[in-house]
């Protein structure tokens, strides 16, 4: 019961998190993909980024809301965020320009707040994948 | 079931309130954005007593080359403003001359609340 709890917790912090930010980066799009241009080292996929990234954290949302396929979410989560995490790493030691931009209040965040939250949501989607396979080892024994 | 449908109200709320924000619902802000070429010529008034954040955006002589111009034109153009300011949408004459003379940087202003 209690894996079965923290799992959700964690599922539904995923799917806040990507519907919120998915969707401030597709309403304010033409904001993010300049920002994305500023950025030293995803300048030339800006354009590209800009569209592919919001669109794929709607569908990872909706890939945790479904049941079926929340495992594979979680993993795809935990794969996006931690390219998310060495993204930010990346700029904080080798950037001298440092662009946000994460959709939201996420902006408000300055980059080592950011990349702690990050490594957060990283660690937190690895344990529920952990869990969730730990759950179904025991379900499909008993 | 159960479980499905619990995601997806929260899914859905957070849609909700991120569109209610947007909107500014929650705010009470206004968002302003130039959308036309004819920068020199248009004014916006702030309509809420907010403090507003005016970003420039170089969305003319992108990206490369010219991100330096727009680095450098960031503390120069970017302000605060308050309600009752007039904001302008402005053109930049790039300082240094890395974007070729055809293409001018031509600036976009957006006052965006914060």
């Amino acid at each position: 019961m209690g894996k079965k709890i923290i799992i959700q917790v964690i599922v539904a912090l995923f799917v806040i998190l990507w519907v919120y930010t998915g969707y401030n980066k597709l309403v304010e799009y033409e904001e993010f993909r300049i920002t994305l241009g500023r950025s030293p080292f995803i300048q030339p996929l800006a354009g590209f980024i800009a569209v592919v990234l919001p669109t794929g954290e709607l569908l990872l949302a909706l890939l945790l809301v479904i049941p079926k396929t929340r495992l594979l979410g979680l993993y795809l989560s935990f794969v996006t965020m931690t390219l998310f995490t060495g993204y930010i790493w990346l700029m904080l030691q080798y950037a001298s320009d440092l662009p946000c931009s994460c959709g939201g209040v996420l902006e408000m965040m300055d980059w080592d707040d950011h990349l702690l939250f990050n490594a957060a949501f990283t660690v937190a989607a690895l344990v529920a994948i952990v869990l969730s396979i730990m759950r179904k080892r025991k379900l499909s024994i008993t | 079931m159960k479980r499905l449908n619990l995601m997806a109200i929260i899914a859905l709320l957070t849609l909700l309130t991120a569109a209610s924000v947007q909107a500014g619902v929650f705010k009470g802000k206004a968002r302003l954005q130039c959308s036309t070429n004819d920068y020199s010529s248009l004014q916006y008034q702030m309509t809420s007593n907010a403090s507003y954040q005016l970003l420039m955006a170089d969305d003319f002589c992108i990206p490369d080359i010219c991100i330096y111009n727009y680095r450098l034109a960031m503390p120069s153009t970017v302000q605060v403003c308050n309600s009752g300011d007039f904001i302008c949408c402005i053109r930049i004459i790039p300082a240094d001359l890395f974007c070729p003379p055809s293409a001018p940087i031509r600036a976009k202003v957006i006052c965006k609340p914060f």
